[in-house]
């Protein structure tokens, strides 16, 4: 983070801090810029890198209220994004590692278009193995066909926590379920 | 499946941001809380009273060494924890360990003394406790670990199991503080049975008991 972009996003949280919603989305757009390149920088191009973008902006969302005006802002931000960096890393080696030790899950059986199939079964499989805040979302916007709107609705949430739960459970279930191509 | 892309979240945090209420600076939280806890440990002392010869040992540091110990590390343990509370506020992972040395300080000089005196395992084994030293620990620690762990669940600890842990080294040395100046037992196998054990144990339940709580902030509302 350049000392111009620190002094910039301090002032952006400032107003974000007051309410200022075009200041906040300024600011996490200058901070999805910055910690790209920062995630860029340790984990090349892996598929986790986006992940842990938006696991920062989510942190530093719900953090903040946090944030000292009076203090520089570039150490509270690299602390959260050197936290969720290394999270990401560790989940992903944990999945890595117990994926490698487990048998194969369920074979995709081999539709007759060119286009490997999951099968309805296995997708549940995977939905019934999630937290049941994740399951519930996923199932009514996909299966139940609600918009984000009725979910956030019916379950008591905000819409942007709807999507992000989403986000969260559409993630897990394609590690379930291996990275297969998704119908 | 679609994927929530960046730029849609983007656009539902920043919609769904509202005003908040920053919270004051560690130094500011840490006087709150110590005034609140050594308050409490004031009208516990007040009521148990202070050791009848409490003047007379003052001067003598085999008494003043282990309180000065036990004071610092509830001091330092509570400026750890609140300032791990707020990310990036730690200027060195060291002091996290500092509160650490300074229990490990009163331990060892109890240690110390215990030896000379010999016979060591016997009068360990003999586990002199008394249940008014560990009623006090107890119940003042969780009284100041309660305080002092809800102040920290209003902050973004990204270290939640260190935070908790220096809160109710933080706690526990307050009491442990109150049961020494009340105590008027010097013997070292009473102290290190009787307050450091129990200090320790207060540790250990407290921070499992806790740990959880200093993660919800990451919840989204």
């Amino acid at each position: 983070m350049t000392r111009d972009q620190e002094r910039q996003a301090a002032d952006l949280m400032r107003q974000a801090q007051q309410g200022d919603q075009a200041a906040y989305a300024s600011l996490l757009v200058l901070l999805t810029v910055v910690c790209r390149k920062f995630a860029r920088a340790r984990l090349g191009g892996a598929p986790s890198l986006e992940d842990a973008v938006q696991e920062t902006l989510i942190t530093v969302h719900a953090a903040r209220h946090t944030y000292d005006a009076a203090r520089p802002f570039a150490p509270w931000f690299y602390a959260i994004a050197t936290n969720r960096l290394i999270d990401v890393v560790r989940r992903e080696r944990r999945v890595h590692r117990r994926e490698s030790a487990v048998d194969a899950l369920p074979e995709i059986a081999a539709g007759e278009s060119s286009h490997d199939t999951i099968d309805v079964e296995t997708i549940h499989a995977a939905l019934a193995a999630l937290p049941e805040r994740q399951r519930q979302v996923i199932e009514g916007l996909k299966f139940q066909d609600r918009s984000v709107k009725e979910m956030a609705g019916v379950m008591n949430m905000s819409e942007s926590a709807v999507k992000v739960t989403a986000h969260r459970g559409y993630r897990a279930l394609r590690r379930l379920l291996g990275g297969g191509r998704e119908n | 499946m679609a994927d929530v892309k960046t730029e849609d979240l983007i656009v539902s945090l920043a919609q769904s941001a509202t005003p908040v209420r920053v919270i004051p600076p560690a130094r500011v939280r840490l006087a709150e809380w110590a005034a609140i806890a050594f308050a409490t440990a004031a009208v516990a002392v007040f009521a148990v009273g202070l050791r009848a010869d409490f003047s007379v040992v003052l001067g003598q540091p085999r008494y003043l060494l282990p309180a000065t110990a036990i004071l610092v590390t509830a001091f330092l343990a509570a400026a750890a924890a609140l300032t791990l509370s707020i990310p990036g506020r730690e200027w060195s992972s060291a002091q996290r360990l500092v509160p650490l040395t300074t229990g490990a300080v009163w331990a060892g000089l109890l240690i110390v003394w215990l030896r000379e005196g010999g016979d060591t395992w016997a009068r360990i084994a003999a586990l002199p406790i008394h249940l008014l030293c560990v009623l006090l620990i107890a119940v003042l620690a969780s009284i100041a670990g309660t305080i002092l762990t809800k102040m920290l669940a209003r902050g973004a600890s990204l270290h939640a199991g260190w935070t908790t842990a220096l809160a109710w080294i933080a706690a526990a040395s307050t009491g442990a503080f109150a049961a020494h100046i009340t105590c008027p037992i010097d013997d070292p196998a009473h102290h290190l049975t009787g307050h450091f054990a129990p200090f320790v144990l207060v540790v250990f339940a407290g921070s499992v008991l806790t740990w959880r709580s200093l993660q919800l902030w990451r919840r989204v509302p």
